[in-house]
Parts: structure tokens; C-alpha cells; sequence
């Protein structure tokens, strides 16, 4: 069977199609892009991390069952702890940077630029602009359905 | 979630009372040396319940120490019992040291299950929400009083009270217990001068309180000891009767309640054993709204109705009484214990009142005679009941008819005690229902019917022929509705709507033309 072509869409996108960080992309487009993520975490697990290779791995606690599986240690940290913080998103950062830890924090959940504009308090107009052009922002791209 | 440690969901329906519990409720008495209500008793016993398996669940949690928590150590080998995994068994073929910045002290434990499924798990973690999986939740609500309360009062209040009843050494008067042996001595004396009291009031009701007063009965006891002390007394002298709605004790003098109120009136007698009626339901529901037999059981409890129009049938019309249906009983007042409850009817159209008896055992309300009497009703006619301003009493009305007189059927005795109806004009006060009005011209001469029992003494098939047969002469077709067939009936013997339909459907000789209509089949014309 041949492999599964993964193309993007070529639909116009609107202000209700879903958006979210496309890992591959950064994968792509930049080798040091764990080193770019790093830069996300908070202090402390900074710290924590500094002697870790890039792509460690932390033992996640399943919290209902208790069962370890093993997750990429940066993703996992990233959004589940440092991103939750209250600072997270600082009111004046640009608008690609707050799309972006957006979708840190609330887990890379797919979000329309509507739904954006909720969250970020800019008009999912402008949203779509910036977001749904053939330039693609750290990652930023409609969600592809497989 | 792990079931060993809760109490089962079905613990409350399933209750039974054990000898612990008399004995825990007996102590309860003895302690408190005041009467109790049931609805006291039974809160204070699954408060004791609920206290008792929760010491079971925390002693059962000291076996438990083969169940995977996650904020155990366990060393390679031990065999664990995994709740989140359906209980399965698994043994942990080894162990170590995790990574995780929000764990410090992790360790991983490599377990391999019986079927050979390996997975790992986190040990040495102190807050993670499967440690609690054996505490019994403060939300569950069968460890919550008001809840199991609300959810299980009847089935709770009649498991307890029946058990509570076969204990001798327990009584109960008016919805409290209290133990036999503790109570008050009442001399007869004070039972006489009790007696001559009701008397003087033609027979009461006087409340328990009031009458204590008048006798003059004191004691260095408890107040509420003594008046219940004195209630058991009156309960066991057959001179006297409880007549209260539930919640108030009103004693009235037996020898001066109505007849009716003492002996079932010879109306209302049905001889006939009982039918089941669960597949005459689809004919049932089809007899109209303001049909109510105490003798059925179809018409619903939990109507919410205040107001209700009753068709008067001939039996409680020559009773002057109300049927006590499932939906009526609802309305009127009832009580714990006592078999006749005393009220008093607010009769709307003349702003006058007068007494009313709601008779429990019998499923009748009796009171009405003389106001039917008065305002000229019949059978079928529309008698309206609501519940009155005041606890205790019900508004009685009827719809004056505009018309003076209309054509009804009307019920003429022959000399030889045969019954015919006509289709004659008759004078009219009170709307009625169509299909359940007939005018009596001869009273007397029902009278005796129903003193001879002549029609009773016939097999009720016979009876239900015998009058379809005279109702079908009123129309050219021959046809008889279901409904029109049981108010006739009734005028010579007391017959529910379901043994009317049982007949009609079980009779080969009688068609049914759909819509509660039969007709007789050509053979048997």
C-alpha cells in the first residue's frame, strides 16, 4: 500500500477553520526548534532540564489510572505546567506570539480564528490574515485531516 | 470504582430490620423517655446505619493491603490487585527510578498482568486520585441521611413500622412509639369522665390535650409522655375513636358516630371476588375523566389535581356518599392509624358547612345525604371537591343545570321486581354526565331491591345481561355504552367498571363495536 500523502489543503481557509501548531512543520523548517521551545519553559524547569539531551523523555502519570507512559519530556512540561502559568501570555505581545502560546496552553487543541479572537481580544479577521496566508507563522497551519 | 468498600446501591431498597435495630431503637426510647414519631425513629436508625457501615468499610480497608494505590512502595514480586483495571492481578516483574519534575520520589513498577499484558505504573506517589479509590466519598448519597430520606421514605417508613408493630413491647398512638412498660398508668376513672365529656360535646371531637384538660389529668411526668400515655388508653377502650387527620389527635365517642360511618352502608357492598384487570386496562382508559370507584385501582395516585369532579354514581348517591378512589383519597384528609377521619365539607354554593367522615377501610367519604336531598341531585350528576382554606376542610359545589328539565333515563320497578328504563323527562338542578344519569321516581321500591338483595342473590353475569338486554331497548341499533351499562347496574347492585367490562368482553354472546360500545350478536337476538 502506498504511503498516506499528507497535502495541505488548498481551500481557502476562513474564520471558522481550525488552526493549531504543526509540529512536523517545525520539524521541516528548523533543526533547532527544541532549543526555540526550551526557551518557553519557566525558570525552574529550565533548570531542571539544563543537563537533559533535547529530546528526553519524563515518565507521565496517567491520573486516573496511574499508568506511566513515556512522553516527549519539553511538549509535555511545556504545556501541562509552564504554560499554565499566569504569565504566560503577556498582554503586549505581538499577535503571531500570543496565537502561538495560545495553543501552548491550552494543549494544541485545534481553534478558529473566531474562536481565537474570543481568547486574545483581536478580530478573527485580522486573525485569519495573518494566520491563513501562504506564509507559514512558528508553526501556525489550518489542521489537516488525514 | 471499586464496589467492595460502598454500601450497594441497592442497600436502602433492600432494608430489613434486624434485631439490632429494635434493639438500637428501643435504647433510643428508653434514652429519650419521650414518645417518637416513625419518621424520627426512622432518621435516627440509618443515621445509626450509616455510622455502622462506615466502621465495616474502614475495618475492611485493613485487608486491602494487595491493592495497587499509587502511594504505596512495592518491590518486584509482589502480585497486586489493579481496581482501575477491572481487578486484575498482575506481579511486578521489576522497578525503577522514574522521571518526572512534578513526582520527585517516583518509581516505576514494570507489571506484568495474568494474560501476559505488560504495563507500567507510578509508585511512591502520594497525591494522585486513585489513592482515594477505597475512602468512602462524602458525595455518595447513600451515606446521605436527607437523600436516602427523600429517595426511600415509604419503602423505609413501611419496612420499619411493620417490624416496629410485631414488637410487644413497643406501642404507637397517633405516629409516635414509645415502649409499653414505661408508660403511665390511666385509671378507668378518668376514661369515665372522658366518656361523659365527648358526650356532653355530642360525641366530639375533642383533642387530646383539651380532654386531658377537662378530666382534670396530671402527673409528675413529661407532658408528651402522659398525653400519650392517655391517647393509648382511650385507643384501647373501645368507647372511644380517633377521628384526627394525620398529625393531630382528635377522639370522638364511638356510640355517637353515624351508622354509616360505623357499618359500611348496604350500598356500597360488593359480594364479588376480586378480578384481575390488568388486560381491561386498553377499556378502562376509556371511561370518562370524572369516573372514580373505589373498588378500582386505575385511576392514578400521584394526580396533583386540588380540584375534581366527581359523576355521582346511584350506590354513593343513595349512600350520600364520595367513592375514596386512589385520586379523591389524595385530596381529603387522611391519618396514620385511625380508620375514620372526622372533617367538615364548606359547601360553596350556600356558603354553609356541615360534617364530613373520610372512612379509610372502606374507601368512602360519607356526610353528603341530606345535601344531595337538598339540592335535588341524581345519579350522574356533577358534584365538584377542592380542598378547603383550612387544613381539614373541602369546598363542595355543584354547576347548576340551565335547562329545568331534560330527557333522562329513568329506572321504573315493575310489580314483579324487574327493573326497565325509559327515556323520560325529568326535572334537573345539577349538570350531569350523559352516560352516567338516571332519575329515580321510585325510591321505595329500589329500597327493597337492595334490602332483598334480590339482584345479589343473581350470578353478576346474569345481573349485567339482564340489564344490557333493558338498555338496549333504548336505542333502534341495540347498542350499549360500556359506561351507561355500569351506572345501570349499580342501580340494583353494587358492580366496579372492570367486572362490568370482564363481563361484556367474556361474554360470547356480546360483540364489541369498538369505543366502549357492545352489542348483543345476532344469534342471541
Amino acid at each position: 500500500m502506498p504511503d498516506t500523502i499528507n497535502r495541505f489543503s488548498l481551500v481557502k481557509p476562513t474564520v471558522d477553520t481550525p488552526f493549531h501548531i504543526d509540529f512536523s512543520w517545525w520539524q521541516e523548517t528548523d533543526s533547532n526548534w527544541r532549543v526555540f521551545l526550551f526557551s518557553f519553559l519557566c525558570e525552574k524547569h529550565q533548570e531542571d532540564f539544563a543537563d537533559k539531551s533535547d529530546s528526553f523523555k519524563i515518565d507521565a502519570v496517567d491520573p486516573e489510572t496511574a499508568e506511566i507512559r513515556p512522553v516527549d519530556g519539553l511538549l509535555h512540561t511545556l504545556m501541562n505546567h509552564c504554560a499554565q502559568t499566569e504569565d504566560f501570555i503577556p498582554a503586549n505581545l505581538p499577535l503571531i506570539e500570543r496565537i502561538f502560546r495560545t495553543f501552548l496552553a491550552n494543549g494544541n487543541e485545534p481553534l478558529s480564528p473566531q474562536q481565537l479572537s474570543d481568547t486574545i481580544d483581536r478580530p478573527a479577521k485580522t486573525i485569519l490574515v495573518t494566520i491563513g496566508g501562504h506564509q507559514v507563522y512558528k508553526g501556525i497551519r489550518p489542521l489537516q485531516h488525514k | 470504582m471499586l464496589a467492595t468498600n460502598q454500601i450497594k446501591k441497592d442497600y436502602w431498597e433492600k432494608f430489613s430490620v434486624s434485631a439490632k435495630d429494635i434493639e438500637y431503637i428501643y435504647n433510643l426510647l428508653l434514652e429519650k423517655e419521650i414518645p417518637l414519631s416513625s419518621e424520627e425513629l426512622i432518621r435516627s436508625l440509618i443515621s445509626n446505619r450509616i455510622v455502622l457501615e462506615r466502621q465495616e468499610a474502614q475495618n475492611k480497608l485493613q485487608d486491602k493491603n494487595d491493592i495497587y494505590l499509587p502511594k504505596n512502595i512495592f518491590k518486584t514480586g509482589d502480585k497486586l490487585i489493579f481496581p482501575s483495571y477491572e481487578m486484575k492481578v498482575g506481579v511486578i516483574q521489576g522497578t525503577r527510578d522514574g522521571f518526572n519534575p512534578d513526582y520527585e520520589k517516583l518509581v516505576v513498577l514494570d507489571v506484568e498482568f495474568e494474560s501476559g499484558e505488560k504495563r507500567s505504573f507510578a509508585s511512591n506517589v502520594s497525591d494522585h486520585p486513585l489513592n482515594h479509590i477505597l475512602d468512602i466519598s462524602d458525595d455518595d448519597p447513600n451515606y446521605d441521611l436527607a437523600l436516602i430520606f427523600e429517595n426511600h421514605q415509604q419503602k423505609l417508613t413501611d419496612t420499619i413500622e411493620s417490624s416496629l408493630q410485631k414488637n410487644e413491647d413497643l406501642v404507637k398512638i397517633a405516629g409516635n412509639w414509645f415502649p409499653r412498660s414505661l408508660l403511665v398508668d390511666v385509671h378507668v376513672g378518668i376514661l369515665n369522665l372522658a366518656e361523659a365529656i365527648l358526650e356532653e360535646a355530642k360525641g366530639g371531637p375533642i383533642g387530646t390535650a383539651a380532654l386531658m384538660n377537662q378530666a382534670d389529668l396530671n402527673a409528675n411526668v413529661d407532658k408528651k409522655l402522659l398525653e400519650f400515655s392517655f391517647n393509648l388508653a382511650l385507643q384501647e377502650d373501645d368507647r372511644f375513636d380517633e377521628v384526627g387527620p394525620a398529625g393531630e389527635t382528635l377522639w370522638y365517642l364511638h356510640a355517637m358516630e353515624p351508622d354509616s360511618v360505623k357499618n359500611v352502608p348496604l350500598f356500597l357492598i360488593y359480594g364479588e371476588e376480586a378480578i384481575d384487570s390488568s388486560s381491561l386496562t386498553e377499556y378502562l382508559e376509556v371511561f370518562e375523566d370524572n369516573i372514580y370507584d373505589e373498588l378500582e385501582t386505575w385511576d392514578s395516585e400521584g394526580n396533583q389535581n386540588n380540584r375534581i369532579i366527581i359523576s355521582l354514581s346511584f350506590p354513593h348517591w343513595r349512600s350520600g356518599t364520595l367513592p375514596l378512589s386512589n385520586t379523591i383519597k389524595k385530596m381529603f384528609p387522611t391519618a396514620h392509624e385511625a380508620p375514620r377521619v372526622k372533617f367538615t365539607f364548606i359547601d360553596e354554593n350556600e356558603e354553609d358547612n356541615f360534617p364530613g367522615w373520610v372512612v379509610r377501610k372502606h374507601k368512602y367519604i360519607f356526610g353528603l345525604k341530606k345535601w344531595y336531598e337538598d339540592n335535588d341531585l341524581m345519579p350522574g350528576s356533577l358534584v365538584t371537591v377542592e380542598k378547603g382554606k383550612n387544613p381539614g376542610e373541602i369546598n363542595i359545589s355543584f354547576e347548576k343545570s340551565r335547562q329545568n328539565k331534560e330527557w333522562v333515563k329513568t329506572v321504573l320497578i315493575g310489580s314483579d321486581q324487574a327493573v326497565v328504563f325509559a327515556m323520560l323527562k325529568q326535572s334537573i338542578s345539577a349538570n350531569f354526565n350523559e352516560r352516567m344519569a338516571i332519575s329515580v321516581t321510585d325510591i321505595d321500591a329500589l329500597d327493597v331491591l337492595w334490602d332483598k338483595k334480590v339482584y345479589l342473590k343473581e350470578p353478576i353475569q346474569k345481573t349485567v345481561t339482564r340489564i344490557m338486554r333493558e338498555l338496549a331497548k333504548l336505542n333502534p341499533q341495540g347498542q350499549v355504552h360500556a359506561q351507561e351499562l355500569y351506572a345501570a347496574v349499580n342501580v340494583v347492585r353494587r358492580c366496579p367498571p372492570s367486572m362490568i367490562v370482564h363481563q361484556l368482553i367474556t361474554n360470547p354472546a356480546i360483540e364489541h363495536l369498538g369505543d366502549l360500545y357492545f352489542k348483543f350478536g345476532d344469534k342471541e337476538k
